[in-house]
């Protein structure tokens, strides 16, 4: 399993991420203001103002990150987790 | 049909679906070849204010392969840009459209087109090249023709290319084949019985949308050759086309979509009928994003053609023959997966290799025919299907009687077709404006104020 914190995350995003059982679109406003500030960092970096999260198997936290062009797989328990977690937030 | 609608997935996303792919020695320039992939079925001519377009969220692709193993070796990539010109009216045109870039034309498209090899060359050939607006009516698009032909451009020196909306040029009578597959000019023999009559074509009156692109020989072969030897392995290329959209859509609070990650494909053509008659509805979606050199997975059903399971059984006692026949079809293997290797129709080869794939089979060292026989090959015609596949090809024709039994004796000497097969025919021709001599080959689209739904095209 990849360890990966939030600001990894957004990092391979902009890297060139790839993507079910849930389906996430996330832009700057859809984090919590502490992730917010990270967001805002990496696009800074470059990263894309909006990517999109696909997560294959909550259970086992497969994702893919799908920005512009790319496609990155990502292993993610916790992550995935949260994010289905948001579901009904 | 050919390809139209052929899968429960690219049924709901016309402007990605490939519906049929054409390759030829170009009749009045062979020293090249002419590709053609058709997309957006059955369009109404009348079909505004949102008149038909090419998809800009779509990736347009024709491929070839030169080397047997059924991988593109060059692929040709289209990509389309639509811009708004006018943002206050709800008009596709503010006035006659006199010429290709006339301002009055509200919404055009351009289009770019690139070569992109096996071995990661790649060239753009072409960017900005406008598509002509639709046949909207003699006071929108007055001269049509004139329209159109401002669209054909010469690219690269080499190449020539023209994207653009033409007259439906496959003829088929969908009707008749859909209900339990009646052939009108016999459904007094049908299981289900009614008097004979004439064939309807179910495209008349439609058009769609054309990639035409013509490439000199020496482009496409192996060796950079335009080789004249029949029997040469060289002379033969596979082609195919494909639509891929990108993995993810999202829809935005406006209105507006946009559109994440890599290319996938949905939609895949090669030989006409393939996906649409011979791979099972369960997996017709599956089969259109696959490429060619995967499709060992779907032999069975061309080895074992369900359609020909259900002739004896729809028109009994008319193909007693074909009803006995329990081996494998390896004609139909032959013609549809590997092309026919030599020894088979004295002169003529257009094998690719051991490498199960459903592609176009296009021996380039057959010249044009100087007569051609819509019946193509099995006709005596070896510069039609299935060598290739020209514009005028009666397919539907070729295909039913194929699988009726009329090309076992090609590989199996001991089986004598019914006399059916060589009789069975939909019994349509094309109701629509002629195929040209010429580039593009398909014929001018209906417009949209002279046509009457049901009534051919003028």
């Amino acid at each position: 399993m990849v360890e990966s914190s939030r600001r990894k995350f957004l990092g391979l995003a902009g890297a060139g991420a790839a993507s079910a059982a849930a389906a996430v679109a996330i832009g700057t406003g859809a984090l919590g203001r502490d992730d917010a500030d990270e967001s805002t960092d990496a696009i800074d970096d470059g990263t894309p103002t909006s990517f999109v999260v696909h997560v294959t198997d909550v259970r086992r936290g497969k994702m893919t990150v799908l920005a512009g062009t790319t496609e990155v797989a990502v292993e993610d328990r916790g992550m995935a987790a949260n994010l289905a977690r948001m579901r009904s937030a | 049909m050919s390809s139209h609608r052929e899968a429960p997935e690219i049924s709901k996303d016309p402007v990605a679906d490939n519906t049929d792919v054409y390759a030829f020695v170009s009749p009045d320039r062979p020293d090249t070849v002419t590709l053609i992939a058709n997309f957006i079925p059955l369009q109404k001519p009348d079909g505004g204010p949102n008149f038909y377009e090419f998809g800009d969220d779509v990736l347009y692709e024709i491929h070839v392969s030169n080397s047997g193993d059924a991988r593109a070796d060059i692929s040709y990539q289209f990509r389309f840009r639509t811009v708004v010109r006018n943002q206050n009216t709800f008009l596709y045109n503010v006035g006659p459209i006199g010429s290709i870039d006339d301002p009055n034309w509200n919404r055009p498209q351009f289009y770019s087109v690139r070569r992109v090899e096996r071995n990661g060359r790649t060239q753009t050939l072409g960017d900005n090249l406008p598509v002509p607006p639709v046949n909207i009516g003699p006071r929108s698009t007055a001269n049509y023709a004139r329209l159109a032909r401002q669209a054909v451009q010469r690219i690269d020196r080499r190449h020539k290319v023209f994207c653009g909306q033409r007259a439906e040029g496959f003829f088929v009578d969908l009707g008749s084949i859909f209900d339990l597959a009646t052939l009108r000019p016999f459904q007094n023999l049908h299981l289900i019985p009614s008097a004979a009559a004439v064939g309807v074509n179910g495209t008349q009156g439609l058009n769609v949308h054309s990639i035409v692109l013509q490439v000199p020989i020496t482009q496409l072969t192996r060796n950079g050759k335009a080789p004249k030897d029949v029997m040469d392995p060289k002379s033969v290329i596979g082609v195919w086309a494909t639509a891929s959209r990108r993995r993810a859509r999202i829809v935005d609070d406006d209105g507006g979509t946009q559109a994440y990650g890599p290319f996938r494909q949905v939609s895949r053509l090669g030989n006409p009928l393939f996906n649409e008659v011979l791979v099972p509805m369960v997996r017709k979606d599956e089969w259109n994003s696959q490429p060619p050199s995967d499709d060992k997975r779907f032999a069975t059903y061309v080895r074992r053609p369900e359609l020909a399971t259900l002739l004896p059984i729809l028109y009994p006692g008319v193909f007693p023959n074909l009803a006995g026949y329990k081996k494998p079809r390896a004609d139909l293997s032959a013609i549809l997966l590997t092309g026919i290797p030599d020894g088979v129709v004295p002169g003529f080869q257009n094998f690719t290799g051991p490498v199960l794939s459903d592609m176009l089979r296009l021996n380039v060292a057959v010249p044009p025919a100087s007569d051609p026989n819509p019946l193509g090959l099995v006709a005596g015609d070896p510069a039609g299907f299935p060598n290739g596949r020209r514009v005028s090809d009666d397919v539907v024709t070729v295909e039913l009687r194929a699988v009726a039994g009329l090309t076992i004796p090609l590989v199996d000497p001991s089986f004598t077709p019914d006399s059916a097969a060589s009789a069975i025919k939909d019994g349509t021709t094309n109701t629509n404006s002629w195929y040209f001599d010429n580039f593009p080959y398909l014929g001018t689209p209906a417009g949209g104020y002279q046509t009457t739904p049901g009534v051919p095209a003028t």
